[in-house]
């Protein structure tokens, strides 16, 4: 039996945003709210523009902030609940 | 581009710096509006787009005249409302405002769907209305004063005039991020305070403040490049129509802002200690040391 696809994410192709020193500024569609993302947030958030596994955002950041993969994938998973709450990213096949 | 399909007598180009938009009319009424309420800002340059205004027949339809249905999509501003239907095609530079004639309202009506044009054109051309003071201190300084309603635009405005400050607007001002270095001007736009002298200026901007009214007063060490541009954003009017190409052109203009001009929270007391926090009587080279 082989194992469930890990579901894959990007970012709602609705959102403006725009990096500035290394952070980003993002605005959401719908509401106009306004959210600065701190220089992690915006690693996985640029990341985002293509569709990404969790799994693939967490090795990414552990390499940049020399971490193992499993000690950062549980922030990983909290930010893109966040995300997926406001409705900034969604979900890809 | 202008290609003038307008059938209305010309009454001018409302400018704010590069933000043009031509205005004609037949209609005597609305002619004698515009040109008592925004005469100092028209000129006769050539305006992108060309809107007519026209008197808005009286309809079946109910609801607040306060209240707009603005929407932008494809290239097509269009506002409605019981008071007001207007159509502007951004990408043929041709439209109409049709406003109702009510004798005692309609400037105001035709204000709004006026400040709605202009920020959608401020956004194409890396420039932006802010819910913004304008103040040049007498040494020439151009100072921002951003916040919410009810956060001090006017009092600060009240008192730094009393001061012998030169009060742009005390309620909607346009950062101009086109030129090498960002400008505030005036602009017709006012709230509470009617400027003594509503002539187009323009000044180098020297700093933004955020305003917080507060017993004591004290200013904060300028804010980082990103969070600046998030608070101002939270101060950009008529965003609600607009795309996502014009919210990133909206955060680009900021960005360059914020890259050469400090954003500062300023709390201030409703009275003239807030001066001493301002630098108010040095120049813009003694501030910048």
């Amino acid at each position: 039996m082989s194992a469930p696809e890990r579901p894959r994410f990007r970012q709602e192709a609705r959102v403006a945003w725009r990096s500035i020193d290394g952070e980003s500024v993002l605005i959401d569609p719908t509401s106009g709210t306004v959210f600065v993302l701190n220089r992690v947030g915006s690693q996985v958030w640029t990341l985002l523009e293509e569709p990404r596994t969790a799994r693939e955002l967490a090795e990414s950041v552990g390499r940049t902030h020399e971490r193992a993969p499993e000690s950062v994938v549980g922030d990983v998973d909290t930010f893109l609940a966040d995300l997926a709450d406001r409705s900034l990213i969604e979900e890809t096949k | 581009m202008n290609r003038r399909s307008s059938t209305g007598e010309r009454i001018g180009t409302l400018s704010i710096g590069p933000v043009r938009l031509e205005l004609d009319s037949d209609d005597p009424f609305l002619r004698e509006v515009v040109v008592r309420r925004y005469g100092s800002f028209l000129g006769d340059e050539i305006g992108d787009p060309c809107l007519e205004l026209r008197p808005l027949l009286p309809g079946p339809e109910s609801g607040s005249p306060y209240e707009n249905e603005v929407r932008l999509d494809d290239g097509r501003l269009t506002i409605a409302s019981p008071v007001l239907a207007a159509s502007v095609d951004l990408v043929s530079g041709r439209g109409t405002i049709s406003v109702s004639c009510d004798p005692l309202a309609c400037e105001y009506y035709l204000e709004n769907a006026l400040r709605q044009t202009m920020q959608v054109l401020a956004i194409e051309r890396s420039c932006l209305l802010l819910h913004a003071a304008g103040v040049v201190t007498p040494a020439g300084r151009g100072l921002v004063f951003t916040g919410r309603s009810g956060a001090g635009k006017s009092t600060i405005s009240g008192i730094l005039r009393r001061a012998g400050g030169m009060v742009l607007s005390d309620d909607l001002i346009l950062i101009d991020a086109s030129e090498e270095r960002p400008q505030l001007r005036s602009t017709p736009f006012f709230g509470t305070l009617r400027p003594e002298d509503s002539r187009p200026r323009s000044v180098p901007i020297g700093r933004i403040h955020l305003l917080e009214q507060c017993p004591t007063p004290y200013i904060r060490a300028p804010l980082d490049e990103p969070s600046a541009v998030a608070a101002l954003l939270t101060n950009v009017p008529f965003t609600t129509p607009l795309d996502r190409e014009h919210r990133q052109r909206a955060i680009d203009a900021l960005a360059r802002v914020v890259a050469q001009v400090p954003v500062h929270t300023l709390h201030f007391p409703p009275d003239r200690r807030v001066l001493s926090l301002l630098d108010w009587e040095a120049s813009e080279e003694t501030v910048r040391g």
